[in-house]
């Protein structure tokens, strides 16, 4: 017997399970088949979610209703703010959380999500007719029909893992890789390239000797995520610093002949932002010392996971290095770090909404699509679940645009500028970077959580009266008075002082009374408007950045152009351009080889229609 | 005739880069000189060429880029002229396309001839500055070399010519790129401060990041600076000769130029309207302009022509005030408003020399005699040439588009040291480097609104 659903979603991380439960939510009959589903959003790596710009990408992901930002808070053993030093655009939160408990939370949102079915299964097949995908086929032989298909398959396709000479196929360490699917893929005609990642050795608690290492606690206040926020958090764990030394070096690099990196074996390329401790010690050679954090995995467990030290040197090199630093001289390892090289399908080959351009139907998203980290796959399942269930409504894609949200930008440059390395997100990717703040996720978000209509209409009412509680505080900031020594000045001037704050208890008495009871009622709308006020040039600068971005991206292309007669293009353009069909001229303006001579070009013609 | 009116139409630019619409233009002045060249770009150039000359083979027989002897023809058969034919396969061109330029007696009849067999062949007469336009879309240069392009066809004096030619070899663009780098180079520092602030890098170094910028900031002002000089060069120095009727004004004129071009009579309100003329000193083109001499007791026509020298005066780089030191009247002082940019001269000083102005810091000149005219020369070339003039012909600014955006750029890092110094983040530094480079990307054309594009082309002349 085949069962039918409208929506399949094939691999149950993290960007299969934000998809899985937006599609079901929309009202689609979904199944979610994975190889384990005892595995659902396994954190691979480093126990954490969030951190710089994937802190914004998480609580953009819990506005428009996904599941990240509350299944990180309800099992954060530390969170804190990353770069208060700096100012508020670039701040991030960022959780430590506990391994085994977030996928077991994840595990009982999905099962308890009605409308979704989880099976365990390894996909091999896409079933297809003509052009048309009809459903899929598992190593076991059972059909699944399905009106819409979302391929997440992380690092599993042709995962294959390596420690020093010894490898051996996987998707993670002891779990078996996805083989078929992705050769099943390039017989249907998509692009494939070969990506790699590696993570760190997990260390046993017990042999370890804190008292040689910094203590670092989280803030003292939880910092979350989702809004509303749960009512309680775990019990806090603090993580613990060290640094290698030059003896670590030095044992580090007498290994680095069977080291997979550089013998050759390792044939994908591995992220440059996110280096393996050999690689560090190779292109860092001055650096004397680098920074390891001791990680907690969770509450029930004493493992630790040592952030810094990602390798793929062989067992006993790991080991003999670690012995030299200082706090893990008796350390013994519960497992190895290894790298994992994988399968990925450069976006390219999908369009702003992540349905592929060839095939119709099919959705890509997460680590198979040149990603790397949680949070990047995750986004991308929830954009992917919910245009799957637009598309079977008959309703147009929701995509995010580069000046709305660090999702937008993330799409857009997959698309745009192909990565040749895992992407991550970084601030400094978004050009509108003052405008996309994390402490304005829900506000920036609105219409399109509006649009999107996965968050109950309780939620969008509380974001409403936060906006209307932001204006009045700015209304009031602007017409009250405030009177010093000598002078009387508007409460705006007055509060765009550096060292003057809404919330210093010490200046209270400038303010108005209903001035300081908006701040009390609702802190947060407060510290958006005195934000605004305080980075106003700023901020305005950018708003006439956005509209020029804008009016570029309103240049729609027609999608039937043909650009190889157009002779004045550069060869390079011309053979992107026809390749790619940009919708709009800025999306254009940003593929790699269209020079802003061939966006003139582009644009004169345009003029003349 | 044909060229007339395709010449009058209204065609803006942009309708040339349509593939393979081939245009055709003289490329050198019009009016009676020895030598014509008519120039053609386009897909169907080397077509147009073949049926235009008597032995279309010599297209195969000859190489490219090389001269070659041809009959031009008509429609009929009947010869044109006889002349030399150069043509270029693409990209391989000014323009980048497929080209052809015919070297022809300077006839205007017969270049009337030549142009309308082409557009019978399929040719288009080019819109001024369509050559360039192509040669910049198909990214044969960049907008300053592009814009250095239209100077060098302007350019009449040689400092001009020099600085023109360095901008088409790209040495503007080079510093400008090399300041753009420095500024870029200063964000990556700050990107990577936001950015991998949980990597334990090195603490960003403020003090090296305030060195920077300020390196940046000088090297600007430098450019901001040489903005004057590069004018200058490009558009000559307006020097206007001014001062009460009848003090000789006329005559100075005429003396500097060295022709007598002013009229010069005793009675006094002779000069009506402004007289200009070209000269060049020291390879700088200078405009020297006579004006009707002022006196307050004017009116009628005669105040007309005071008010209209008082305008002149208004666009003066430098005024000479005149006064006529024979005179017994008490002399008439410039206007304020010219203190800074006033040379004051004591004329005719053949004769008896007034003794209450001998002490008066007056030039001495006598504009019959000749005497003090060499003297007076270098006064105005010292006063209109800026200082730290030490050869700066290199990576000049001298377009109003290049030092606005210098300025722009100026601004975004002084704002940008305010808010560090206020204590405001450094991602607000990022924010005002990032714009400061690419407002300096915008003069080599790396990021290129389109109002800009638009107005750089609409000022080339027809056939570059
Ligand atoms: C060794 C290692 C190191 C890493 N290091 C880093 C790092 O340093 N920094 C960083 O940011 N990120 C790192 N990651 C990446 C991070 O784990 C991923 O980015 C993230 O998990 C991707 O999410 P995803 O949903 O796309 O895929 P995954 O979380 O990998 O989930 C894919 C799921 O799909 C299932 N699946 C795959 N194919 C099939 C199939 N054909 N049929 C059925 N089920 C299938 C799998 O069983 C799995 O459950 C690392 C990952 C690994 C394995
Ligand atoms: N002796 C002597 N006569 C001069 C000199 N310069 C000018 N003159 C005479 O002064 C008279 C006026 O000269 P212009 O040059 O016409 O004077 P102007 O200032 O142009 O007069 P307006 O145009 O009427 O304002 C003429 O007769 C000149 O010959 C000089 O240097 N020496
Ligand atoms: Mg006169």
């Amino acid at each position: 017997m085949v069962s039918e659903f409208d929506v399949i979603v094939v691999g149950g991380g993290h960007a299969g399970c934000e998809a899985a439960s937006a599609s079901a939510r929309l009202g689609c009959s979904t199944l979610l088949i994975t190889q384990n589903p005892q595995a659902l959003a396994r954190m691979s790596c480093n126990p954490a979610i969030g951190g710089l710009a994937k802190g914004h990408l998480v609580k953009e992901v819990d506005a428009l209703g996904g599941l990240m930002g509350s299944v990180t808070d309800r099992t954060a053993i530390q969170s804190r703010m990353l770069n208060r030093s700096k100012g508020p655009a670039v701040w991030s939160p960022r959780a430590q959380c506990d391994r085994k408990r977030y996928s077991e939370v994840m595990h009982g949102i999905i099962s308890n999500t009605p409308g979704i079915e989880l099976r365990a299964g390894e996909v091999i097949h896409i079933i297809r007719n003509n052009n048309h995908i009809v459903g899929i086929k598992t190593r076991s032989g059972e059909e699944y029909r399905g009106k819409r298909v979302i391929l997440v398959g992380g690092t599993f396709w042709n995962g294959l893992i390596h420690i020093g000479e010894w490898s051996s196929p996987a998707g993670r360490i002891h779990e078996e890789p996805a083989l078929g699917l992705s050769d099943d893929l390039v017989a249907m005609g998509l692009r494939r390239l070969r990506f790699k990642t590696g993570t760190p050795p997990r260390l046993d608690g017990k042999s370890l000797n804190f008292t040689l290492t910094e203590r670092q606690d989280g803030d003292p206040e939880p910092v979350w995520f989702s809004d509303p926020p749960p009512h309680e958090r775990l019990p806090q764990l603090p993580c613990w610093l060290t640094y290698s030394n030059a003896q670590t070096h030095e044992i580090l690099r007498s290994g680095l002949d069977r080291s997979p990196l550089y013998t050759g074996r390792i044939k994908g390329t591995g992220p440059r932002y996110c280096p393996s401790i050999e690689d560090k010690i190779v292109r860092f050679a001055e650096r004397d010392r680098h920074q390891l954090f001791l990680e907690p995995e969770g509450l029930d467990t004493d493992e630790y996971y040592l952030n810094g030290f990602s390798t793929s040197l062989p067992e006993e090199v790991q080991l003999a290095a670690l012995h030299t630093v200082p706090g893990l001289e008796n350390v013994s390892m519960n497992r190895p770090g290894y790298a994992v090289e994988y399968d990925v399908f450069p976006a390219d080959q999908v369009l702003p909404s992540l349905e592929c351009r060839e095939w119709k139907n099919l959705f890509l998203a997460g680590q198979i699509l040149g990603t790397s980290g949680y949070e990047e796959a995750a986004a991308q399942g929830l954009m992917a679940g919910i245009n799957a269930a637009r598309s079977l409504r008959g309703q147009v894609p929701v995509v995010l645009g580069r000046d709305q949200a660090y999702i937008g930008v993330l799409i857009d440059d997959l698309i745009t500028k192909i990565p040749q390395e895992p992407y991550r997100m970084f601030t400094s990717r978004a050009e509108f970077r003052l405008l996309l703040r994390q402490d304005n996720t829900l506000q920036r978000l609105l219409p399109i959580i509006r649009e999107v209509g996965l968050q109950p209409p309780l939620i969008v009412n509380q974001i409403e009266g936060g906006l209307t509680r932001q204006s009045a505080i700015s209304i009031l900031l602007s017409t009250e008075r405030v009177r010093l020594e000598g002078e009387t000045i508007s409460a705006a001037q007055f509060l765009r002082r550096p060292e003057v704050s809404l919330f210093d208890p010490a200046l209270a008495s400038h303010w108005t009374l209903p001035l300081l009871e908006l701040v009390r009622q609702d802190p947060a709308a407060a510290f958006r408007a005195e934000l605004e006020i305080k980075y106003e040039g700023y901020l305005t600068r950018q708003l006439v950045h956005v509209e020029a971005f804008r009016r570029l991206e309103a240049h729609r292309l027609p999608a039937n152009m043909d650009y190889t007669v157009l002779g004045a293009l550069s060869t390079e353009a011309r053979q992107t351009l026809q390749r790619l069909h940009p919708a709009t001229l800025g999306q254009a303006s940003r593929l790699p080889g269209v020079r802003a001579s061939d966006i003139a070009v582009l644009m004169v013609l345009l003029k003349r229609g | 005739m044909k060229i007339t009116k395709s010449n009058s139409q209204k065609n803006p630019p942009e309708s040339g880069f349509s593939a393979g619409e081939t245009i055709i233009a003289l490329a050198t002045p019009k009016g009676v000189g020895a030598l014509a060249i008519v120039r053609l770009s386009g897909e169907k150039a080397l077509d147009i060429t073949a049926g235009l000359i008597r032995q279309p083979e010599s297209l195969q027989k000859t190489e490219p880029r090389k001269l070659f002897l041809a009959e031009f023809i008509d429609g009929q058969g009947q010869l044109l002229d006889r002349g030399m034919c150069v043509y270029y396969h693409k990209p391989n061109s000014y323009t980048g396309e497929n080209a052809a330029e015919y070297f022809l007696h300077g006839s205007f009849y017969l270049i009337a001839k030549v142009l309308d067999r082409c557009l019978e062949l399929g040719a288009r007469i080019a819109t001024p500055g369509e050559f360039t336009q192509r040669a910049f879309l198909n990214g044969k240069m960049d907008l300053a070399q592009a814009e250095a392009v239209a100077d060098l066809i302007a350019a009449s004096g040689a400092a001009a010519h020099r600085i023109a030619m360095n901008q088409t070899k790209g040495v503007l663009s080079r510093r400008i790129a090399q300041i753009r780098e420095q500024l870029i180079q200063a964000c990556a520092m700050i990107e990577l401060d936001i950015d991998f602030s949980d990597q334990n890098l090195p603490l960003i170094d403020t003090e090296t990041l305030f060195k920077t910028i300020t390196q940046i900031q000088y090297e600007l002002q430098l450019l901001a600076h040489s903005y004057s000089r590069g004018r200058l060069a490009r558009e000559g120095a307006v020097v206007v000769i001014a001062g009460a009727p009848n003090v000789g004004k006329s005559t100075l004129f005429n003396a500097l130029i060295g022709e007598d071009k002013a009229i010069v009579d005793p009675t006094p309100g002779t000069t009506r309207d402004s007289v200009e003329s070209q000269v060049e000193w020291d390879g700088l083109i200078v405009r020297l302009v006579d004006t009707a001499g002022q006196a307050a007791h004017f009116k009628g026509p005669d105040l007309k022509a005071v008010l209209l020298a008082q305008q002149t005066m208004q666009s003066a780089d430098l005024v000479l005030w005149i006064v006529d030191l024979s005179s017994d009247e008490p002399p008439i002082r410039p206007p304020v408003e010219f203190d800074d940019r006033v040379l004051l001269i004591g004329n005719k000083t053949d004769l008896e020399i007034n003794s209450l102005l001998r002490e008066h810091p007056y030039l001495h000149v006598s504009a019959k005699t000749g005497v003090g005219i060499g003297e007076l020369k270098n006064a105005i070339m010292t006063r209109i040439i800026p200082e730290n003039n030490a050869e700066i012909t290199e990576g000049v600014l001298t377009r109003e588009r290049h030092l606005e955006a210098v300025q722009k750029a100026l601004t975004g890092l002084e704002n940008g040291n305010k808010t560090l110094k206020a204590g405001g983040g450094i991602e607000l530094l990022a924010e005002d480097l990032r714009e400061a480079a690419a407002e300096l990307g915008q003069i080599i054309g790396i990021v290129t609104p389109d109002d800009v594009l638009n107005r750089i082309f609409s000022d080339f002349c027809i056939g570059k």
